[in-house]
């Protein structure tokens, strides 16, 4: 059984390695994302078709959708709930391949949707005979840019990404980059091509 | 074809001339605020050297009272209250802004007590003897006098607005508080305890409370602001108005300017 382990460790990268990443037009992604700001974590995940594809330069078209829950930990105890973010957003991501051998890549990409903001929760401080529930959901059109890079492995890529709300920036209301409406995420995926 | 030019002209000239005086008429020069005076109050209090601005109503006559409302995080938000108070109170109201000239000081100057959040916590008490034995009486020194004073913080800020309020160690010498996005997780919630204190020592509470949060903030701090509406509406105090506000779509850096705004409509 070891020796089988051992033997897909070392012929997994040759097999994927071995495969042309440039004959695939579809890909889909799954990742794991913080909101260093606002704080919590949640999932993200991408389905695009490829639409252009050149010697340096892809670009993709497709879906994306996100969960994030947010336990709101930060500054109370008191009290129970927090805030869940659920995302579906149209996607544009256009990357750059700088070497020929189109492994490396760099990228950035649009999105917008509709997110859907629930928070719920309840306090409890016997001591000040407090009590109190509340619960409250918005629905929004969100949109936003992000930058990534990564390295793909055959058919196989991975991701470091960075992407942020542009809400808070060019809507009606204060500037507020980062807030709960306009949250900022980074995280990491990884997809395959197929 | 030089008198094709020639009459060709004539219309031109004549419709660019009415066009430019027709623009010019759409567009009329609004009226810009004063600008505002700028001054620099030192305090043995907190050791804090706090840039003042003070914007004057446009018919600014020392020998007439205003309403002076006291703007706590100036650096922040002075600028944009300048331009709602010069658009709906630009005769009665006179705008200070508190700031700082160095280093932002408000984790400290606007908490009490001191929490593991911050270490440089705990400061209130400092700031509250500043802005009652030093910065009022400055602007005072100035010439302005006051039909009445207004106190308006957001976030800590509207915490530090409400810890003023409910202390007893310093009388408040506010007619009217408003604290948007009150942060009254504090301290496991410190300000309910000062609260009972206060109703403890005395039922009579004369002051105008304006309160605001907005609802996606989150659940600390909406169930922190109903559970404190709550507890002022049951205490029942006498010479208290208050009024609360829960502000649609908004988030927390999204709440301070509309949250001031509603708040001078029940003041004024």
């Amino acid at each position: 059984m070891k020796n089988i382990i051992i033997a897909f460790f070392i012929a997994l990268p040759i097999y994927v390695s071995a495969q042309d990443g440039r004959q695939f037009n579809k890909k889909i992604e799954l990742g794991f994302a913080l909101d260093p700001v606002q704080g919590g974590s949640g999932v993200v995940w991408k389905a695009e078709q490829r639409l252009f594809n050149s010697r340096h330069i892809e670009g993709f078209l497709g879906f994306s959708g996100q969960v994030h829950r947010n336990q709101e930990r930060k500054f109370s105890t008191a009290h129970k709930g927090g805030t869940t973010d659920l995302g579906l957003y149209v996607v544009s991501d256009w990357v750059y391949y700088p070497f020929a051998s189109k492994h490396l890549f760099a990228g950035a990409e649009g999105f917008a949707g509709i997110t859907n903001y629930k928070s719920a929760g309840t306090l409890s401080i016997p001591e000040y005979g407090v009590k109190e529930s509340f619960s409250h959901t918005y629905t929004y059109f969100n949109y936003g840019v992000g930058l990534n890079m990564g390295y793909d492995f055959g058919r196989i890529t991975t991701t470091v990404f960075g992407k942020a709300s542009l809400k808070g920036l060019v809507d009606k209301g204060r500037t507020r980059p980062f807030d709960t409406d306009s949250r900022g995420f980074v995280g990491v995926s990884v997809g395959v091509k197929f | 074809m030089k008198l094709f030019r020639k009459y060709l002209l004539i219309p031109v000239v004549l419709f660019g001339t009415i066009g430019i005086m027709v623009s010019g008429c759409s567009k009329e020069k609004q009226a810009e605020p004063r600008q505002p005076i700028a001054a620099t109050v030192s305090s043995v209090y907190t050791g804090t050297d706090y840039a003042i601005r003070i914007l004057l109503p446009d018919n600014f006559n020392a020998d007439s009272a205003y309403h002076v409302l006291y703007l706590l995080d100036g650096n922040d938000y002075f600028g944009e209250m300048t331009k709602v108070i010069h658009a709906q109170y630009r005769y009665n109201t006179i705008l200070v802004g508190i700031g700082y000239k160095g280093t932002n000081r408000r984790m400290t100057d606007f908490t009490y007590p001191a929490d593991k959040i911050s270490d440089k916590s705990g400061g209130g008490i400092q700031f509250v003897k500043f802005l009652t034995k030093e910065l009022l009486p400055f602007i005072q020194a100035q010439g302005i006098k006051a039909t009445q004073q207004t106190l308006a913080g957001h976030s800590l800020g509207g915490y530090l607005a409400l810890y003023l309020t409910f202390q007893t160690e310093i009388a408040n010498p506010f007619n009217n508080i408003i604290a948007i996005s009150p942060s009254l997780f504090w301290h496991d919630a410190y300000i309910f305890q000062l609260e009972a204190s206060r109703f403890n020592q005395s039922k009579n509470l004369p002051v105008h409370l304006y309160l605001a949060v907005g609802d996606i903030e989150g659940v600390t701090m909406n169930t922190h602001f109903k559970a404190f509406i709550n507890k002022l509406t049951l205490r029942n105090y006498t010479g208290l108005q208050l009024n609360h506000e829960l502000l649609r779509n908004r988030s927390h850096n999204n709440t301070p300017i509309t949250g001031f705004e509603k708040a001078l409509t029940t003041i004024q």
